[in-house]
């Protein structure tokens, strides 16, 4: 008997040995990242699953438990995720409290555009005190914030931080190399002009040459009355507006109606990784909404230059 | 321009060593004058043809289109790495290759990158006023406090970190309405005054780190973890009205007390990553006057104790079910020798849309058992449950139906029942909007009533269930 208890304590010691530096993250995208520096070495678990609206995301108790093992918690850093500080105060778990190491805001280093300079209220709508947070959706900062990742990672589990700095330049590159394939393969559409649901694609607009002239919400995440919903017609029309962006998870019928009433064409788009089935990294989140917003164009009547 | 400004400055030092030419003696002066022409003849020329470039680069500027129509990116403080954020250079794509060297360079320090730029809100509480106006047409027209607007609360909610291991909440509303008795007696004169008051709903502090792992407590006055409901305010419950079963057991809007709370999370990894919560929680044991078990006003010398036990559990990626039981004990009236014992037990099921697009589901239903003495030595075992099921129809409306039945807590021989369906719809998370109709029946007056709601929030974003999308 007692035989058999040093050879089962012998065959749990490699487990613990190896265990995996645990991360959890708010959104797909930062998740995509970490998995991409760790590899094997890491566990990740994003408390978004993909097509929802980060903002409306529903976190479950269950969440909490993956919080409550975590060792580094990354996050927008921004007003992006009002469910956070719930999931954080119910995890339990000291080391990813904000200003903690292990609280990783992925916001540091990037331009946060459209951050409101004077006085605001809700009269300008669901807006975000610290500006813009759909930053996620340019390669150029997805390669920032995995530099921002790796030095958190680094400094958690300085076992493996050279793995986890030769993943990141290894993940830089391939980001760069994707930033300049979508600015190639859109550069015939150089200036399109689009119109988006939400005002979630402003940095989408510096990865590839896009110009977005409107949203159909009038102010964010708030629906159009039926006049304004003219209104964004009448400018589509004005302004010879081909394309309609609506997000996974916005009203589909409305984008659609207003597509058409413009005659224009409607492309749903993921704007974070997993947004659809297949588009499971973030180089595979560039490249299907480049390509097809590429088709859109060109069912709309959109001539390449 | 500048190179504008640097031809001029060279014609300048022309005219200048002309002058100077002009002192020397005339067979020299001549070469020197001649060379001197032919080279004010070829600045002249490079000045005209960079006149020419700058102004088709400038004709090409002005063909591009903007940038975006969003208001310019602000700008934030350079930082090493920073990615540019201005629209693409489409002939040369250095940035990107800027922006790729950039990073792998940063790679190797150990340097955070500059932060984001936050407005200055130093040691502000997150700060948010919660508005609660609501009105009723009913068949009860003797009960006053129906057929009858009211705004039945404005709530301060500021929340705050005192300390780095301490976070501190306080809730103060300011109630205007007129007493709605659950068993409402028409033969019986009520109460018609019409009730202001301010009050401290919520007031404590969450230590949520002091050595214990997985343990947080609670100090201060707050609303007892007895089922899921009695922890909601009232602007957070799907309907307009409070479930029967609270109301009848617990108090009007909720129980709340003053004490300590201290709630334990099973490490998951010892109980195969389940989640399982355990809270005590102590109190002084009063209630409120208006509350049905604990309503002892001022009598503090017998502590009242509260237990609740949950489990919450994934039935797949998109279902989660939770279960939980409580226990309460304590006295009622402003006696020792009455007793009062509620049990609870609650169940929550929701399912999230996989697709985002907002079809999602919630049922949750409470069952609460009470042993009350009304006097000394004679207990009154009552019971009663609800059940509340929510079907989001899209990202603003949602329907749903709220069934109630119980007893009422201080005499089993009364018993209501009611059929509550609500529709709300929300402008956006900080304006909302419900109708509700009601079918009330049982030891009351049958009544026939639809409720109106209109909650409104300014400030930080007020938190919410974790059921519950918006509200």
């Amino acid at each position: 008997m007692q035989k058999l208890l040093i050879v089962l304590a012998i065959m749990a010691m490699p487990s613990l040995a190896h265990a995996n530096l645990k991360i959890v993250t708010t959104a797909t995208d930062f998740a995509d990242i970490a998995r991409q520096i760790g590899g094997d070495k890491v566990e990740v678990h994003s408390v978004m699953k993909g097509p929802e609206n980060i903002h409306n995301v529903i976190p479950k108790p269950t969440e909490m438990v993956y919080l409550n093992q975590a060792d580094l918690f990354a996050n927008s850093g921004l007003d992006a995720e009002p469910w956070l500080d719930n999931l954080l105060s119910g995890g339990r778990n000291s080391k990813v409290e904000r200003n903690h190491p292990g609280f990783v805001d992925m916001s540091q280093g990037i331009t946060i555009k459209d951050a409101p300079t004077g006085h605001i209220d809700r009269s300008m709508g669901d807006v975000h005190a610290y500006g813009n947070p759909h930053y996620t959706l340019n390669p150029q900062t997805a390669q920032r914030m995995a530099v921002t990742l790796v030095k958190a990672m680094a400094a958690a589990d300085p076992a493996n931080a050279k793995t986890y700095v030769a993943n990141a330049q290894r993940y830089v590159k391939e980001i760069g190399d994707v930033a300049k394939k979508i600015r190639d393969d859109f550069k015939p559409y150089e200036g399109l002009k689009v119109v988006t649901f939400h005002a979630a694609w402003d940095y989408f607009a510096d990865a590839i040459p896009i110009q977005i002239v409107g949203t159909i919400e009038p102010k964010p995440g708030i629906t159009p009355s039926p006049a304004q919903v003219q209104q964004v017609v009448d400018s589509m029309k004005r302004q010879g507006v081909k394309v309609v962006i609506c997000e996974t998870w916005d009203d589909v019928r409305l984008s659609e109606y207003v597509a058409n009433q413009a005659g224009a064409k409607m492309v749903i788009l993921p704007d974070h990784v997993s947004g659809i089935p297949g588009v499971d990294t973030y180089a595979k989140l560039f490249q299907y909404d480049t390509q097809k917003l590429i088709e859109t164009a060109r069912a709309a009547g959109v001539q390449p230059k | 321009m500048l190179k504008r400004i640097f031809a001029i400055g060279a014609l300048g030092c022309a005219s200048t060593a002309i002058a100077a030419a002009q002192a020397v003696p005339p067979t020299t002066q001549d070469s020197r004058l001649d060379r001197l022409e032919q080279k004010l003849d070829q600045l002249q020329s490079d000045v005209k043809a960079r006149d020419q470039r700058i102004e088709q680069l400038e004709a090409e500027l002005a063909k591009r289109p903007p940038a975006t129509s969003q208001p310019a990116a602000m700008a934030a403080p350079p930082s090493p790495g920073t990615p540019a954020s201005s629209q693409p250079d489409t002939s040369g794509l250095s940035d990107i290759d800027k922006t790729t060297q950039d990073m792998l360079k940063d790679i190797q320090t150990k340097e955070a990158a500059t932060p984001t730029l936050r407005f200055p809100a130093n040691f502000n509480p997150n700060f948010a006023v919660i508005g609660d106006f609501a009105g009723n047409v009913s068949s009860e027209h003797r009960n006053p406090a129906m057929n009858r607007f009211d705004l039945r609360e404005i709530e301060l909610d500021l929340r705050a970190a005192v300390d780095p291991r301490a976070d501190a909440v306080v809730i103060l509303p300011v109630d205007r309405s007129i007493a709605n008795p659950l068993f409402f007696d028409q033969n019986t004169r009520q109460n018609d005054n019409v009730d202001t008051s301010i009050s401290i709903e919520e007031a404590y502090i969450t230590l949520h780190d002091f050595g214990v792992p997985n343990l947080v407590a609670k100090l201060g006055r707050f609303h007892l973890h007895f089922g899921r409901w009695n922890l909601l305010h009232l602007h957070a419950w799907p309907t307009v009205d409070n479930a029967f079963v609270v109301q009848s057991f617990l108090g009007p809007e909720s129980l709340a007390d003053s004490g300590a709370s201290f709630s334990y999370i099973v490490p998951p990894g010892l109980i195969g990553g389940q989640y399982v919560e355990a809270d005590a929680e102590i109190i002084t044991g009063e209630g409120e006057r208006d509350d049905p078990v604990l309503n002892n006003g001022a009598y503090v010398t017998t502590p009242g104790v509260n237990f609740h036990l949950l489990w919450n559990h994934d039935l797949g990626p998109d279902w989660n079910f939770e279960v939980g039981g409580s226990f309460l004990h304590g006295h009622h009236n402003d006696s020792a020798r009455q007793y009062a014992n509620v049990f609870g037990t609650d169940l929550t099921l929701m399912r999230r849309d996989p697709t985002g697009r907002f079809n999602n589901q919630f049922f949750q239903a409470e069952v609460m058992y009470g042993n009350v003495d009304n006097r000394a030595g004679n207990p009154q075992h009552s019971a009663g449950a609800f059940l509340v099921a929510q079907q989001q129809l899209n990202r603003d409306w949602y329907g749903g139906v709220r069934l109630d039945w119980t007893q009422n807590a201080v005499n089993e021989h009364q018993e209501v029942w009611g059929v509550s369906p609500f529709v709300t719809w929300y402008w956006s998370e900080f304006l909302m909007f419900r109708l509700e109709y009601q079918h009330k029946g049982g030891d009351v007056l049958n009544a026939d009533s639809l409720f109106f709601q209109c909650d409104f929030v300014f400030g930080a974003h007020p938190p919410h269930p974790y059921w519950s999308v918006k509200g």
